[in-house]
């Protein structure tokens, strides 16, 4: 076992810039300048003009993102859209997308959950049929983070007419039958439906091989990601919680005098420390799971790390939004923005409670298998910190 | 943050198992876990510990120079995660993890030699002189006194009166460390309070038995009837004792690896469910993996203060606190998960104790009879070595001065 590698120096010029540079970008301007500091080419391979970093650099940048918070669509370009070109994508495909979004000049994300559907839906009522040379994609994407200013869309579709396998298409903008609906989201990021009507596509735009199982990856990753922001956000909220309750003064003393008050600052500590925690470790495991091929083991570090990691993050915010008073439910006060980034990361990713569920579904098949096999259940691998 | 092990770790890791396989009998490994009480049984962690004497594998985190392993943090872990894992006894910590290290730190040379090595091989077993009834968790209003006196042989003295009480094993111990006040007198009151290690063979000590509603004698009320201490049984100086207690409550809070454990009883209880078709309840299902998850979060904090530790950095004032909440709170949430478990047949009652020394008198096997005495018993986790509230206002402190 290896002692953390030190990313201070990442994180620490992560975090100057959140707080120094990026307030007064406008939102374009923010992607351009994480573009500039090779935040959106850290993930990428180095021969696609990648930076080559791991999950785990990628979650320290999105826990400084988390500070903000900073609401670009860094989860779905970088480490969902991106990597998925870069893993599947043909010589041309990566070519023509890759270095364009390390360098911030285009945006591509991944379209796939529909009206009616959720985060990981096995069956899509978006279908492509070939037809000669060609592909006919018809189907409604309602839920698109990052929609809105995106050069393209990776749309996911299932095959055929029943659909079970998945497919994937690079759909430029601009691409004929496909209509935009842009909207604005609950974090103050934009999103967008896309409504497919017999969107001819040439064969060129079809990622080879797509599976269920590398759109979960990508999302697993961007979910441990989501963790990571969280936990910059739980900090945040600690600080300016702990920042008002030392200069409030009621009663003749500062609101910190109380020990109603205190002990639930002590308890956002407990939870801002374990989230940290069980994040770095979903990190290490899924860098594991991925090694020994283990999708059940990725899975379960991802949601079991979004059941704790995402209810604490909606708990804090919810208390640092009490704790603040009247004051707490103004724009102005700020701590408000972080609950409703909570919001989006959970219709974006899927919440809490749906993970935990996720988890304990997964337990189940490993406890099924162990059984079948003739171990005794409590055998079959809990997704721990070390293997 | 990488948490694989490396090839060195895994050799080590054989190692234990090794020793684990050969040593740890089946009637030890029942006797732990048909047990209902915070420590184990002196006889079964007495016979455990005789193992581990004969290894040298007794004190994982004492210096070699006082007959520690010299295991790099990482190694302790790995050591406790795996008698965990193949339910060793638990040593009793009142020795080892807390008056140990005091004497390390702050005791005379013949101290050390006089008390760490029976310490090591089981000899001497150790209690815990500290809370009073009027001193729970305001411990610095301790009244039991501690007087100066000139002997009939003319050697120099103190005479202790008062009465402790929560003293974990007084029943089994021949040695208490306590806190006593040495100085009624002193501006400030943590002043007045020394550390002291009292022979519980001398005369004018009574040991009152506390039966607790988990129906186990764990704990128990000591008396101090002019109680002699020699002067050279103080550890450190007059007056420093608020200082001592302070350096061990950390020992006791953060000083064990308990993610191991709770992974373990976890793990025990879901083979149970599993065995019994219990998780075709969905809502236990899900309260399982919050459980796990939960222990995953534990594990990993205690991972992280493990490599920050070896890395020779401190991990923050915060930690040990932290730990002793977290950690109290899982056992509570696990036992009651195993209530749970038992759905109706919670209500059968054993109630002779310890359960291994006894034929079950329930028609419940041995994975499900100690569940309802571990629930009861784990409402004390919250409570001793600091209250939950206690550390609530330690970590506050921190924060909020």
């Amino acid at each position: 076992m290896t002692a953390e590698p030190d990313h201070q120096l990442l994180r620490d010029s992560a975090l100057r810039w959140v707080a120094a540079s990026a307030p007064s970008l406008d939102g374009p301007g923010r992607w351009r300048a994480m573009a500039g500091l090779g935040w959106l080419a850290i993930t990428l391979p180095e021969a696609d003009g990648g930076l080559g970093q791991g999950l785990a650099e990628a979650c320290v940048l999105a826990e400084a993102l988390g500070t903000g918070p900073i609401v670009e669509p860094f989860g779905p370009v970088v480490l969902q859209a991106a990597a998925l070109v870069a893993r599947r994508g043909a010589a041309g495909q990566r070519a023509r997308w890759l270095p364009a979004i390390a360098e911030g000049r285009q945006r591509l994300v991944p379209a796939v959950i529909e009206p009616g559907g959720h985060w990981r839906a096995r069956t899509l009522r978006t279908r492509a049929h070939l037809d000669g040379a060609d592909w006919l994609v018809s189907g409604t994407k309602r839920v698109v983070p990052g929609g809105d200013a995106a050069d393209g869309w990776l749309v996911v579709a299932g095959l055929g007419d029943d659909g079970a396998a998945p497919v994937g298409f690079l759909v430029p903008r601009g691409t004929p039958g496909v209509v935009v609906t842009p909207y604005a989201t609950v974090d103050g990021a934009g999103a967008c439906a896309l409504e497919l009507q017999q969107v001819r596509l040439g064969a060129g735009t079809r990622l080879a091989d797509l599976s269920w199982d590398d759109l979960d990856q990508a999302a697993d990753r961007a979910l441990v990601a989501a963790c990571a922001e969280s936990v910059g956000a739980m900090d945040t909220l600690l600080r300016a919680t702990v920042d008002w309750l030392r200069t409030r003064v009621q009663f003749g003393r500062p609101l910190a005098a109380n020990q109603a008050l205190r002990h639930r600052v002590a308890d956002l500590s407990v939870a801002c420390e374990e989230s940290r925690s069980l994040t770095l470790a979903a990190v290490a495991a899924l860098e594991i799971a991925d090694r020994a091929a283990d999708p059940v083991a990725r899975a379960l570090a991802a949601s079991g790390a979004r059941a704790k990691v995402g209810l604490q993050a909606r708990r804090a915010a919810e208390e640092a939004i009490q704790l603040h008073g009247g004051m707490g439910v103004t724009e102005e006060m700020r701590v408000g923005v972080y609950l409703k980034r909570q919001l989006a990361l959970d219709a974006m990713y899927g919440p809490p409670e749906w993970h935990l569920r996720r988890h304990a579904q997964l337990r189940q098949r490993q406890d099924v298998a162990a059984v079948a096999r003739g171990e005794p259940a409590a055998a079959a691998a809990v997704p721990g910190a070390v293997r | 943050m990488s948490l694989a092990l490396t090839d060195a770790d895994r050799g080590f890791r054989d190692e234990v198992r090794a020793f684990l396989q050969e040593h740890l009998t089946p009637d030890l490994v029942r006797a732990s876990r048909l047990g209902t009480s915070v420590f184990s049984e002196p006889d079964i962690a007495g016979r455990w510990q005789r193992a581990l004497h004969g290894r040298g594998w007794v004190a994982p985190a004492w210096p070699v120079a006082f007959g520690g392993t010299g295991w790099t943090l990482v190694q302790r872990w790995i050591f406790e995660t795996e008698c965990a894992r193949a339910g060793a006894p638990s040593l009793s910590p009142l020795g080892l993890r807390m008056v140990g290290p005091v004497l390390m730190r702050f005791g005379t040379p013949e101290q050390q030699r006089r008390y760490l090595p029976p310490m090591l091989a089981g000899d001497d077993r150790w209690c815990q002189g500290y809370s009073e009834p009027g001193s729970g968790s305001d411990l610095a209003s301790l009244a039991t006194r501690a007087r100066r006196v000139r002997e009939a042989d003319g050697t120099e003295s103190y005479r202790v009166d008062g009465t402790k009480l929560w003293t974990t094993h007084a029943h089994h111990a021949n040695r208490m460390f306590a806190l006593v006040r040495t100085d009624p007198d002193a501006p400030r009151r943590h002043d007045g309070i020394s550390f002291v290690l009292i022979d519980m063979t001398e005369p004018g000590i009574s040991v009152r038995p506390i039966r607790s509603l988990s129906g186990d004698h764990e704990v128990n009320q000591v008396f101090f009837d002019d109680v002699r201490v020699p002067l050279h049984d103080r550890v450190g100086d007059e007056g420093q004792g608020w200082a001592i207690a302070r350096y061990l409550l950390e020992f006791e809070r953060g000083g064990a690896i308990a993610g191991g454990r709770l992974r373990a009883v976890l793990g025990s209880l879901r083979a149970v469910a599993v065995r019994d078709g219990a998780l075709d309840d969905p809502d236990l299902a899900l309260a399982f993996s919050v459980a796990e998850i939960d222990v995953d979060a534990f594990e990993a904090t205690e991972l992280r203060v493990t490599a920050s530790l070896e890395a020779g950095r401190n991990p923050g004032p915060v930690v040990s606190s932290l730990l002793k909440l977290r950690w109290s709170e899982l056992e509570q949430t696990i036992s009651r998960l195993g209530v749970r478990l038992l759905g109706p047949d919670a209500l059968a009652w054993e109630q002779e104790r310890p359960l291994y020394g006894h034929p079950a008198t329930v028609p419940l096997d041995d994975a499900r009879r100690p569940l309802v005495g571990q629930y009861l018993n784990a409402r004390a986790y919250t409570i001793f070595g600091g209250t939950s509230e206690i550390q609530r206002e330690i970590i506050a402190r921190v924060l909020l001065g």
